[in-house]
This record gives structure tokens, C-alpha cells and sequence, in this order.
């Protein structure tokens, strides 16, 4: 059964969530051996949302670069939704933590108004229907998917943006 | 009424009319009408939201209502806060937007077929039945219709009656202007600077909601800008400038620069009644428009304040653009076009009204609270502290007044300057059609999508669950 669109955001779209994009991110949650991010896309018919692509290896720049890669068929760029398992060490040896990224990145300089409009509208749909989330991030280019400032972002302990 | 609804109701699928229908998206402003069918990428039709009236009733669109008609007077259904107040002359102006280049006029019947033929009137009934449908526009048209984040509970439901009763659409929805800016530019939290013909307005949309507290908005729009443009004219020296509109120009000379104009005005029938004064003004108004787009420029040095220093700096460095009036009138105007924009952002840079003008009433110097950097800070003072810098990183601005030259530049300067520890990122489409048409725009690409059947209002449900559904349906 889809996830139905919810009324939080206005307007939005109408489209629905995909099942397999909270089941992927419930098995990158369980840890041990799951996918380490997800990007997520809007299907081509424009329908729902849908996991693109999975990664095992936690290389954030690796990440990062196929984020910003991410075509159209027009050529233009297209945006993504994505999970990212942000891991950092507490100062003073304090130990590991991690906490669990939404990112959405809609580059404003090489998209169609189209696709940045279907993305912003869709976003609060697909981000309600994850549970867990600990961080918002919100990029539009490439330059604020600094992996420096996601870092700073995650480790002063504040939640939601 | 049925039993309550909640905003998580959806629907049922046999109500609206499903995916192939095109829905139309309608955008009125207090300068113009945006309309056209979802799906495309600007609307087709663009109608002046002033209209002329005279005895024999109201006229639209360009052109016609440029026509100087004897005792014509013209008006506007929007209130200087860019409400609704003349409903009628509104549903009227609205549906001619659409009507004549679009959906295509519904045969009134009453015309065609008996009107010029007494023996074949109907009975009275059949009459009131054609005429009832000659309203029903809409009938085979959702609609998507947009509307500013201080419209009241009341407009929205009026929109609501006029779409799904007087006009029989089968589905209906308002979305807000900002939201719509903030999406465009693909951000769901963002600060949207809107420039508008009668408000400049601040809204904070986070994760796609607006944060009603935070909407700020002050009358230094365009027409303010015009405002200020006619107090400029009447105080230049040696001599005042007066507008003289093109419809009141026979023919004219060239003359050189500053030179009075050299024309023949043109001559009216003696028993012809003149237009009233609102027509010699939105002609004004016009020409006004032209000079705006020609000599406003934003002050943009980051060392150099423009008031006292870089006044005079501009005049040194001979920035000017000539402006031929109508008339023939020209000369070029350099600092006046950095201070008309500055009066927005500082009130000591106003032009005073000449003595026994109204402009000064009407739009008046903005206080510090009105001007560009005040409504930023008074809409950021009433967001959560943690949200502030997003917003801040994520400034939308859009709207037709927002095109004047450097303007963008210069709000960047002016916030970073006010928030010195926060990252302040100003996004402006570089393409002038997304910021005149934004809202349009992102009525037209939700309203077109398959998956919107969900958020539409029903014919149905509002039948069932009246107004009120508006305020349940579209937050």
C-alpha cells in the first residue's frame, strides 16, 4: 500500500512514496552490513517517489559526486532526495555517533522550474514517511554539500533544520 | 452537512474528473491577470486588472480599455492591499481573463436566439435556465487559483463560491503565492522577498509551510514606486515635469534635452464628455512604467553609503539615462534613479509629495519597520531562532518589481550587513519570466501533475461540506 501524500506542506503534489524507499531505509537504520546512503528520485511518469540508487561504502565524497551528477533526459541536472549516515567522533574521545541525514539537493542553477518545483513540493511527503531521520539538509549546489559542513551541522546536537 | 472532515480526507476517486482533464490556473494581481491551462510554461493570457467603466457597462483587456471613451472612468477590483473588494467587477474581470483566449465564450442564448425576435421568448423559466448557463464557464475546468499569504478566511471562501457555484468547475484549489516562489526556486524552507505592484511582502516557508507569524509586508510596491516617480517629476527644476499621456499627443517635434516639449495636443469633439481623472491617470501610470523600467537602478558600492557620499559619487561618475516623455520632453535622469530605489530601503531618501498633492497621503515615507531591511528583520524576529539562518541562506525574491537593475545585489549587501555572522544567499531567477509569472508557474506545474487529483476540491465535497473546506484543504 503507497503512503499517501499528507497535508503538511502546501501545495504539494500528490505523490505517493514508493514502499521499497522506507523498506531500504529501515534495513540502512538496522546498520550491519545495509546500505550506508540512499538517493531517491521521482519516478519518470511523475507519479511517486523511488529509490534511485543504494551504496554499501560510506565514502561521502563518492556520494557526493554522484548526487551532483544526476542527469535528466534533457540534460539538465536533476535533483535527488537522499540518506546519508553521518558518522562523527564526540570530542575529548568521547566515542562514536552517528545520526541520519535527509538531504535534498536541488542544484537552482542547472534545473528545469519544472523538476526543482516537483521536488520542493514532493519533499515533506517522502520525508514524513521516513521515521528516524535526525538532520535536515537542505542544498541547492553544489557548494553546500560540503561534507565540513554537514559534519557541523550534525555534531552541535541540534535536530531539524 | 455531513459529518466532519479532516485535511487527511481524500477525495473519492469518482469525484473529480481524473488525469486527461487540463485544469486552468488563474493568478490575479492588482496589475494583472495571469491565466492559462496548467501544463504550460507562462500563461497565455495576460489582462490588465484595471478596467473601464461607463454607462454602458465595463470593458477589458489592452488596448480596449485604452480607448479614450466619452466619461469613462478607470478602475480596479483589488484594494491597495492587494485584496479583493469589488467582488462582481472581480468575477467578471477574472472570467474574461480566461474566457476570451482560452476556454472560449459559453453562447449566451438570450442573445443569440431571442433576443432581437419578441415571438420567440421562452417561457421565463427556460430563460433564467439558459442564462444560468451561460455562466457555467468552467464546467469543464478545475481550477488552480492563487492567492497572497494575508488573504482573508472570507476572500477565500468567496473564491471558492465563485469557482465551484457561478462558474461550475469541477474541482478547485488556492495555493499561496509564496509557497509557490519558494518551490520554484526549489526550496522547501526558504525566505520569500516578493515584489508586488501593491506590497513588497516577507514570508517565511519552512519545509514547505508558511510560518504565518513571520508574513510582513509593506505598501513600497510598484505603485509606490510610481508614486514617488510623480513626486520626482513635479519638484525637477527649473520646471516641472507633467506627464502628458500618449492618447493626449497629436503629433510632436523633436527638442533637445530639457528643452519644453513641442507638441500638438490632440483636439476632442466639442460636445465630447472627457474621460474622468482615473483614466488620464492609469495612462500616466503607463508611461510612469516605462520610466521606471528605463532610469531605476540600485545602489550597489559595498564601501559607500548612496545617501550624503555616493550621491554624490554617482553625479561625478555621470551614470544617466535620458527618458523622452510622450510629449517629446526629454533629459536624462543619473542620481534620481539610485534614490527612487533607495527609498525603499531608507525612508530619509523619500521624495516629498509638492504641496497640495495627494501622493503623500496615499503612499507616504516608509517607516523604518516598511522599509526593504525592516520587514526582513521584524520577519525574522518572529521565527524560531534555530530556523533563522536557513531562511537567511535561502532568500527567494521574485515578483515583476523585483527586475529593477541590481537589486538583488543590493539586498544581499544590506542583509549581510544586518546578520554579519550568518551566510546570506540571495536567489533571483535570472530568467525575467519565472519572476514575473513564479506563482503562475508553480500553479501550472502542481495543478498539471497526475498525483494532484488528491488535493483538489471537489464540486462534490464542497456540496457536502461547504466553505469551509478551503481552510481544512488548502493551508
Amino acid at each position: 500500500m503507497p503512503v499517501r501524500a499528507n497535508n503538511f506542506a502546501q501545495p504539494v503534489s500528490g505523490l505517493s512514496v514508493n514502499p521499497e524507499c522506507v523498506s531500504t531505509f529501515n534495513e540502512l537504520k538496522l546498520g550491519r552490513g545495509g546500505p550506508k546512503y540512499i538517493i531517491y528520485k521521482i519516478s519518470d511518469d511523475q507519479k511517486e517517489i523511488v529509490v534511485d540508487e543504494i551504496g554499501k561504502e560510506p565514502d561521502y565524497d563518492a556520494f557526493r559526486e554522484k548526487l551532483i551528477s544526476k542527469k535528466e533526459k534533457s540534460g539538465k541536472d536533476r535533483p535527488s532526495y537522499a540518506i546519508y549516515d553521518v558518522e562523527f567522533e564526540l570530542e575529548g574521545g568521547e566515542g562514536k555517533r552517528s545520526k541520519i541525514a535527509f538531504i535534498t539537493y536541488i542544484n537552482q542553477d542547472n534545473t528545469g522550474v519544472k523538476s526543482r518545483m516537483v521536488y520542493a513540493s514532493s519533499r515533506e511527503t517522502l520525508k514524513n514517511s521516513l521515521n528516524g531521520i535526525a538532520m535536515n539538509w537542505q542544498a541547492n549546489d553544489p557548494g553546500e554539500l560540503e561534507w565540513a559542513d554537514l559534519l557541523k551541522e550534525a555534531s552541535k546536537g541540534k535536530g531539524t533544520i | 452537512m455531513a459529518t466532519a472532515l479532516t485535511s487527511r480526507d481524500e477525495p473519492k476517486t469518482a469525484e473529480y474528473a481524473g488525469d486527461e482533464v487540463s485544469a486552468l490556473v488563474l493568478d490575479p494581481g492588482f496589475s494583472s491577470v495571469r491565466a492559462g491551462f496548467a501544463g504550460e510554461d507562462t500563461p497565455k493570457s495576460i489582462v490588465p486588472s484595471f478596467y473601464a467603466s461607463t454607462s454602458s457597462g465595463r470593458y477589458f483587456g489592452d488596448h480596449v480599455i485604452d480607448v479614450p471613451r466619452e466619461d469613462v472612468e478607470i478602475k480596479n477590483p483589488i484594494n491597495r492591499d492587494g485584496i479583493v473588494e469589488d467582488w462582481d467587477a472581480a468575477e467578471a474581470l477574472w472570467k474574461h481573463s480566461f474566457a476570451h483566449k482560452l476556454t472560449g465564450v459559453r453562447p449566451n442564448k438570450a442573445l443569440t436566439e431571442w433576443l432581437n425576435d419578441p415571438k420567440s421568448v421562452p417561457d421565463l423559466q427556460k430563460a433564467m435556465a439558459d442564462a444560468e448557463d451561460t455562466e457555467r464557464c468552467l464546467e469543464e475546468h478545475p481550477l488552480f487559483m492563487t492567492e497572497p499569504a494575508w488573504n482573508t478566511a472570507k476572500n477565500r471562501e468567496k473564491c471558492a463560491e465563485i469557482a465551484l457555484e457561478s462558474w461550475a468547475a469541477p474541482a478547485f484549489y488556492l495555493g499561496r503565492t509564496g509557497v509557490m516562489g519558494a518551490f520554484a526556486a526549489g526550496r522547501p524552507t526558504a525566505l520569500v522577498l516578493d515584489f508586488g505592484a501593491t506590497q513588497v511582502s516577507v514570508t517565511p516557508v519552512h519545509d514547505g509551510m508558511i510560518l504565518k507569524k513571520g508574513v510582513m509586508r509593506s505598501n513600497i510596491g510598484g505603485n509606490y514606486m510610481s508614486s514617488q516617480v510623480r513626486n520626482l517629476l513635479a519638484a525637477n527644476e527649473p520646471d516641472r515635469i507633467t506627464i502628458t499621456p500618449h492618447y493626449l499627443v497629436q503629433s510632436k517635434q523633436p527638442v533637445d534635452a530639457g528643452q519644453p516639449a513641442n507638441f500638438v495636443p490632440r483636439k476632442f469633439p466639442e460636445a465630447f464628455t472627457a474621460p474622468q481623472p482615473s483614466f488620464r491617470r492609469y495612462q500616466e501610470e503607463k508611461v510612469i512604467l516605462e520610466f521606471k523600467e528605463t532610469v531605476l537602478q540600485a545602489w550597489t558600492n559595498p564601501n559607500t553609503p548612496f545617501r550624503g557620499q555616493g550621491e554624490v559619487m554617482a553625479r561625478e561618475q555621470q551614470y544617466a539615462h535620458p527618458f523622452e516623455f510622450p510629449d517629446g520632453y526629454n533629459q536624462p535622469f543619473s542620481t534620481e534613479g539610485f534614490r527612487l530605489v533607495e527609498s525603499m530601503f531608507d525612508g530619509q531618501c523619500y521624495y516629498p509629495p509638492p504641496p497640495g498633492s495627494e501622493e503623500g497621503a496615499l503612499y507616504p515615507a516608509p517607516e523604518p519597520q516598511g522599509t526593504i531591511p525592516g520587514l526582513v528583520k521584524a520577519s525574522l524576529s518572529q521565527v524560531d531562532v534555530d530556523i533563522r539562518p536557513f531562511l537567511l541562506g535561502n532568500v527567494v525574491i521574485t515578483g515583476s518589481g523585483s527586475l529593477i537593475r541590481g537589486l538583488p545585489e543590493r539586498i544581499q549587501l544590506e542583509l549581510s550587513k544586518m546578520y554579519p555572522s550568518t551566510r546570506v544567499r540571495i536567489q533571483a531567477s535570472g530568467m525575467a519570466v519565472e519572476r514575473k509569472f513564479g506563482s503562475w508557474i508553480g500553479g501550472s506545474i502542481v495543478a498539471s501533475l497526475g498525483t494532484f487529483h488528491q488535493m483538489w476540491i471537489s464540486k462534490k465535497e464542497y456540496e457536502e461540506h461547504g466553505a469551509s473546506i478551503v481552510e481544512k484543504r488548502c493551508k
